[in-house]
């Protein structure tokens, strides 16, 4: 079913979006020339960001919550990353084809405990900046694949497929990680 | 296989991931040094500004009368009196529309698929120029008839792929500025690039629909994109 691009109405919104724009636009623009190193761009990506905030306002809480910092942060990160990758012209970083997504395979479990607190830390930092966003969406704003598909301009499958790749990379990162500690 | 792991997993994931964002954030400089180092372009802070006038506005605070609750008899007779008027009015709709597709059809010779508006004054959009370039369509729309001058021109689009189970949705954008209108021949053209993501949904015909919605009108382009050798 046709499910049309429409901007948000909520009565409330357009003052809080005012106020996100007063309050972090200047911080947004220097995340974004942070990835672009290109300060057209980065407005450009500035510009993106603040679209996607406009549809997604219900995600938005209390303004000046930290919350509310992060998830400006994480959409203000994803949309220069989408831009970088579209200027480079290079195909879909990873190409998200479906594939077997057999939980067979999916062995993070097992590497996620307390004990792996700091290796799990430098291993998070190492992900690819296109990974570290989708688990941010996931388990820092707490969004559904649906609603990350949303914002990610992308269906649910390639969502799933992310998350799942995002995984496995970390899986191994850790096995890395905690071998490489253990030896 | 779920296990008693998936909680802490989540929770831990979501504490390390906290962590290195606030770790980040940290590492910005204080607003005043941020204020200093860039300039937005009047492009966008025009973007900006028509964007927010997209949202709307805070309706006035309600006064004491309406604060009041109405009883539960008038709820029903007003929820029945709104009921009745939309019925009402989408018959009126109704009864125009036809009117005007008489009309529209007595006086247009040749209609073109892509074209969705018979009225002169109206705008027509086209998509043309359509290539596949490693998974990107790049797409050409143009605008034609538009009378308005450029930045007021923010459509929203979705493009469909054919697939075989039929039309599937690829992706949808909205966008903020289509560029500045040109006057040939009398009329006004804006005509728009976009480079769109369509490796979400494989079509093997290169078959692709898109559906605009430009000032709350929709209109439907088919085309077929071609590959570049």
């Amino acid at each position: 079913m046709l499910l049309f691009l429409t901007l948000i109405d909520l009565p409330e919104d357009k003052d809080k979006f005012n106020e996100i724009y007063q309050r972090y636009k200047h911080m947004m623009w220097y995340v974004a020339n942070e990835i672009v190193v290109d300060p057209h761009l980065a407005e450009d990506a500035v510009q993106d960001a603040f679209l996607s905030l406009s549809m997604h306002m219900n995600k938005v809480g209390e303004v000046t919550s930290s919350q509310t910092k992060k998830f400006i942060f994480t959409i203000v990160k994803h949309k220069a990353i989408d831009l970088l990758r579209k200027r480079t012209r290079q195909n879909e970083f990873l190409g998200d084809t479906y594939e077997d997504l057999s939980t067979k395979q999916d062995l993070l479990s097992d590497f996620i405990h307390k004990d792996n607190y700091k290796a799990l830390l430098i291993c998070v930092k190492k992900l690819d900046a296109i990974y570290r966003i989708v688990f941010e969406y996931k388990y820092v704003h707490q969004l559904t694949d649906k609603e990350i598909a949303k914002l990610l301009n992308v269906t649910e499958k390639v969502v799933n497929v992310r998350i799942f790749r995002a995984r496995k990379k970390l899986q191994k990162l850790l096995e890395e990680e905690v071998g490489f500690h253990e030896k | 296989m779920k296990n008693s792991n998936t909680l802490p997993e989540a929770e831990l994931l979501s504490k390390v991931l906290n962590q290195i964002m606030e770790e980040e954030l940290a590492q910005i400089p204080p607003e005043r040094e941020l204020k200093i180092m860039h300039d937005f372009s009047e492009e966008f802070v025009v973007s900006i500004s028509q964007l927010s006038d997209s949202i709307k506005k805070k309706p006035p605070k309600k006064g004491l009368f309406e604060k009041r609750r109405l009883s539960s008899y008038l709820k029903i007779a007003a929820a029945f009196a709104i009921v009745l008027n939309v019925l009402f009015a989408l018959a009126f709709i109704k009864s125009l529309s036809i009117e005007k597709k008489d009309s529209c059809n007595k006086t247009e010779l040749a209609n073109d698929s892509s074209e969705s508006a018979c009225d002169q004054r109206s705008i027509t959009i086209t998509a043309d120029s359509a290539s596949l370039i490693n998974g990107y369509l790049q797409v050409t729309i143009t605008f034609e008839n538009v009378t308005s001058d450029s930045l007021s021109i923010a459509p929203s689009f979705e493009l469909f792929g054919e697939t075989e189970s039929g039309w599937e949705s690829i992706n949808y954008e909205f966008a903020l500025n289509c560029g500045e209108a040109v006057s040939i021949s009398g009329h006004q053209y804006v005509t728009k690039t976009y480079y769109l993501d369509t490796s979400a949904v494989y079509t093997a015909s290169n078959h692709y629909r898109l559906r605009l919605l430009y000032q709350d009108q929709l209109y439907e382009a088919d085309f077929v994109a071609e590959n570049p050798k």
